[in-house]
């Protein structure tokens, strides 16, 4: 019990913006980009080639910004991810502070600086433990080994130690 | 996943064997990367091996290999025996649904179907459309029927595959309002050579889907085309002057020309009557890059 109460309080409380309160995706519209699909190589096409990648560029008209995807087989999914990456990008460009790209960022950037600080402070408990139980042997020179029927036993004071530290 | 398989080292060895394997069928470093990222992703683990073999070592096709190919919002089941739908088309697919966007319902022939693709985007993003695909091959016929199950809950037109053979007039007196066709159009001389043709294709593909040149054309015109009674046409070609002889085989009631590709490469011969609505006169146009 005691050792959770530490733990929290030693925890500055960060609230972290949850991920489903992102703000929308951005989206662009049509008219305000080139399309074009881009062909590589050989100036054969139709039947004669089988080309299996989909490669779809956007030229921002008014920017001249270009972005292009060709990460999945479909052609309509590599628009969708073009057109992503675009509105994205603009976003970024026109309002810096506010653009979803930054503010997921800084979300995961809070999400992983928590986890850190979770770790740090679960591993620091444990050291203490550890060095608490080390210092309750710390006095100890010679184990010896007792048993109603017989003499006291020598027994190797290392060993019998880091048992113990194990048991407590 | 194994022990073994969790380092890292080893896991680089394994990834960089795939890719290695993968090489001779990709152009680039990229392209194998993306293409063995896509197989890891599509396929259970114990069979990268041999599909990176297959792919890279006998040239295979990867779409027969992960038995799909994504074709405008449809995904269409693909198999040895059925030719595999190109980039290309789904291309001109997509200009050819902008034509019908809020017209009237219509009926589509859609001549050698193949997979089924071109039928399937029509009525996947058409509701006012009955299409109908016919085919000589009865793995196609039953290959286009297994897409149109696949993709039954985005279809929104109707659809149905039959039998048929292009060089054959069609049967019972059937009309339609627009025939399209990606028929076969590589000639036999172009098929055999390596420099025309991708060895994967020639080497996997069916030659029933690939090969043929202007009778082809004339089947469709004289056989689908004028019989059909049909307005418009849209048919995917392999050179200007399968377009050329199509405009000669119609009589001056037609307007056709020439659709460019992406690449700037003759692809289509677009024809329709000078009778039509003008609002649909002017959309087809717009598709039309040069006369002829």
């Amino acid at each position: 019990m005691l050792r959770l109460i530490r733990l929290s309080s030693s925890l500055p409380r960060v609230k972290i913006p949850k991920a489903n309160k992102m703000p929308a995706r951005p989206t662009i519209a049509e008219d305000e980009f080139k399309e074009k699909f881009i062909k590589g190589g050989s100036g054969k096409g139709g039947q004669k080639i089988n080309k299996t990648n989909s490669k779809v560029q956007l030229t921002h008209i008014a920017t001249g910004i270009v972005v292009t995807s060709q990460a999945t087989r479909s052609r309509e999914q590599n628009r969708k991810i073009a057109r992503e990456i675009l509105a994205s990008k603009l976003q970024d460009l026109e309002d810096p502070a506010n653009s979803r790209r930054r503010i997921v960022m800084e979300r995961q950037k809070m999400v992983k600086a928590r986890k850190n600080k979770k770790t740090k402070a679960k591993y620091e408990t444990l050291e203490k433990n550890k060095q608490e139980k080390e210092d309750l042997l710390e006095g100890i020179d010679e184990m010896v080994f007792i048993d109603e029927n017989s003499e006291p036993v020598q027994v190797d004071t290392k060993q019998s130690k880091q048992k113990l530290l194990k048991q407590l | 996943m194994p022990k073994l398989l969790q380092k890292p080292r080893v896991i680089a060895r394994y990834q960089r064997d795939l890719l290695t394997k993968l090489l001779p069928a990709c152009t680039t470093l990229q392209q194998a990367q993306r293409e063995l990222s896509w197989i890891q992703k599509e396929l259970p683990r114990e069979q990268w091996e041999q599909a990176c073999t297959q792919r890279g070592c006998n040239l295979m096709p990867l779409q027969y290999i992960l038995g799909n190919q994504p074709f405008g919002s449809v995904n269409i089941k693909c198999r040895p025996g059925v030719l595999i739908p190109r980039n290309d088309t789904e291309e001109w697919c997509g200009e050819l649904v902008d034509l019908f966007h809020g017209s009237d319902t219509f009926s589509v022939l859609d001549m050698c179907t193949g997979s089924g693709c071109i039928a399937l985007y029509v009525a996947t993003e058409l509701s006012n459309v009955t299409v109908l695909g016919g085919d000589i091959s009865q793995d196609c016929i039953s290959l286009a029927n297994e897409n149109i199950d696949l993709n039954k809950d985005i279809i929104k037109g109707k659809i149905s595959v039959d039998s048929m053979d292009l060089f054959q007039p069609l049967a019972g007196e059937k009309k339609f309002d627009v025939v399209v066709s990606n028929p076969p159009y590589i000639p036999t001389r172009e098929l055999d050579k390596q420099e025309e043709v991708e060895e994967s294709v020639r080497l996997y593909e069916p030659r029933l889907a690939l090969e043929g040149d202007l009778p082809v054309f004339k089947a469709l015109v004289t056989y689908h085309i004028i019989p059909s009674q049909c307005k418009i046409f849209m048919l995917e070609i392999g050179s200007r002057e399968q377009g050329q002889y199509t405009r000669s085989l119609l009589n001056e009631l037609w307007v056709v020309g020439l659709r460019l590709d992406s690449a700037f490469r003759p692809r289509n011969v677009i024809g329709f009557r000078t009778d039509i609505k003008s609002s649909i006169k002017r959309k087809v146009m717009s598709k039309i890059t040069e006369l002829l």
